[in-house]
């Protein structure tokens, strides 16, 4: 039998699978096709074989047209599923169903940007080691992968309102605040290691790009940057009467409403074991997290079997208000 | 850091929140050039008036314990980190011959508030 409840969370689930796979396969695999075409399309105008890679003094390797963008459509679709997979398994937040989404839709772009624009230089030419470089035609490609990515992930419909099943644990920390009090807790919390996160990546990304010569995969590197730059490096964390909310300088946002809070506990987080690194991360079974440092963090349990961890100082008063003020929420 | 402001409690609400920073202060939890959040996101969240929240700030302003600057907000400033120990020592010491002597807490209140005058 079918209860109300489970038919209004079978018809939401059915919607968020189908966001999930517009978002990670249907945009993601129509930019591949149209990319890939228009390469094919240009086969006769091209040099034969093309030039595949560019050095300090311009193009030092070629390849054949054929092998590159197959290359290209593999590493594409290959992405695109372990993002649809991510979505599908543990998007139960809308914020992962986002960064699958978005992180997809900006890789195929980035890559077909990218091989349209080695590929427009070269048309008419038959020496491929003449082909202009790509400075232009990077920077416009990363510009519009970034601006597709953000329009697709605001595009995903965010958590339908799912109140907690559970009061807050008898045993979790509280605080006392009399009926007639309203808090607020506030803390900031700062990105550590900025700069060598920033170094290593482009460290890597450059080594592997010279030594194997395959443009495309320092560009792959390039996403891991991408993604560290977009976890902002600042954050204010807030728990008051609307819940739990962190916020970013530039406007990322994590928002827990106090009705959908099953309990908050302090925890401490170890960042590359249990989030693969810093900012704006998704852990194991779809746990979100806001990592800037590793050690103490606020450890929400939300409704819904989703997770919320962010990283900030004194997080025993935040989760102890946290508790305080759902149960009044819960009552 | 905690904000609380009681509705039911006989202390004006910006003396409340004024209170507050002072004592995190204090008590070391507010280093200088911390933010102390924008009073009109501190008023909203508390649903109380914001011109509550800057008198609190204007008041510790005043004081030295903060600057406010357009733009950058209620920033705290090294003066509000002064090494207070051996104030907390003496403070400690009050609360204990308080409860020690059986004195009501607001007699004690009265007493400290006179002997500050």
């Amino acid at each position: 039998m079918t209860t109300p409840d489970t038919a209004t969370s079978t018809a939401t689930r059915g919607r968020h699978l189908a966001a999930t796979l517009v978002g990670t396969i249907v945009i993601p695999a129509a930019i591949l096709t149209a990319g890939a075409v228009l390469a094919l399309s240009w086969r006769d105008a091209l040099p034969d074989p093309i030039a595949t890679h560019w050095g300090t003094d311009g193009v030092d390797g070629v390849g054949s047209l054929g092998v590159t963008v197959g290359l290209m459509v593999a590493i594409v679709t290959a992405f695109s599923a372990g993002m649809a997979a991510l979505g599908i398994w543990w998007g139960r937040a809308a914020l992962t169903r986002r960064l699958a989404a978005g992180a997809a839709v900006w890789f195929s772009a980035v890559q077909m940007g990218v091989l349209l624009g080695t590929l427009t230089g070269q048309r008419g030419l038959t020496d491929p080691y003449q082909a202009p470089g790509l400075g232009g035609a990077i920077a416009a490609t990363f510009a519009a992968a970034t601006a597709a990515a953000i329009v697709v992930a605001f595009l995903v419909p965010g958590d339908a309102a799912q109140p907690a099943a559970a009061a807050i644990p008898a045993d979790a920390p509280r605080l006392a605040v009399a009926a007639t009090e309203r808090a607020i807790w506030v803390r900031r919390t700062t990105q550590h290691h900025v700069g060598s996160m920033v170094a290593v990546t482009a460290a890597l990304s450059l080594t592997m790009g010279t030594l194997t010569r395959m443009w495309w995969l320092s560009g792959v590197l390039v996403v891991g940057l991408a993604l560290i730059l977009l976890g902002a490096l600042r954050w204010t964390v807030t728990v008051d009467a609307a819940g739990f909310t962190v916020r970013s300088a530039l406007g990322f946002r994590t928002h827990v409403p106090l009705d959908e809070v099953e309990g908050a506990a302090v925890t401490h987080v170890a960042p590359i074991r249990q989030f693969g690194g810093w900012g704006m991360r998704l852990g194991a079974q779809g746990a979100t997290g806001v990592i800037t440092r590793k050690g103490e963090a606020i450890d929400v349990t939300r409704s819904g079997g989703r997770r919320t961890v962010v990283t900030v100082d004194d997080a025993a008063t935040g989760a102890a208000l946290l508790n305080t003020l759902a149960d009044r929420a819960h009552r | 850091m905690l904000f609380r402001v009681d509705m039911a409690a006989s202390a004006p609400l910006f003396a409340q929140l004024a209170d507050q920073v002072r004592s995190a202060a204090a008590a070391g939890e507010l280093a200088a050039g911390e933010r102390l959040p924008a009073a009109r996101d501190l008023a909203l969240s508390l649903q109380i008036n914001v011109h509550t929240v800057l008198r609190a700030y204007a008041e510790l302003r005043d004081e030295g314990l903060i600057e406010l600057r357009r733009g950058r907000g209620a920033v705290v400033t090294a003066r509000a980190e002064h090494d207070l120990g051996a104030l907390h020592e003496a403070v400690a010491q009050l609360a204990a011959t308080t409860r020690r002597l059986g004195v009501a807490p607001e007699t004690a209140h009265a007493l400290l508030t006179e002997a500050l005058r």
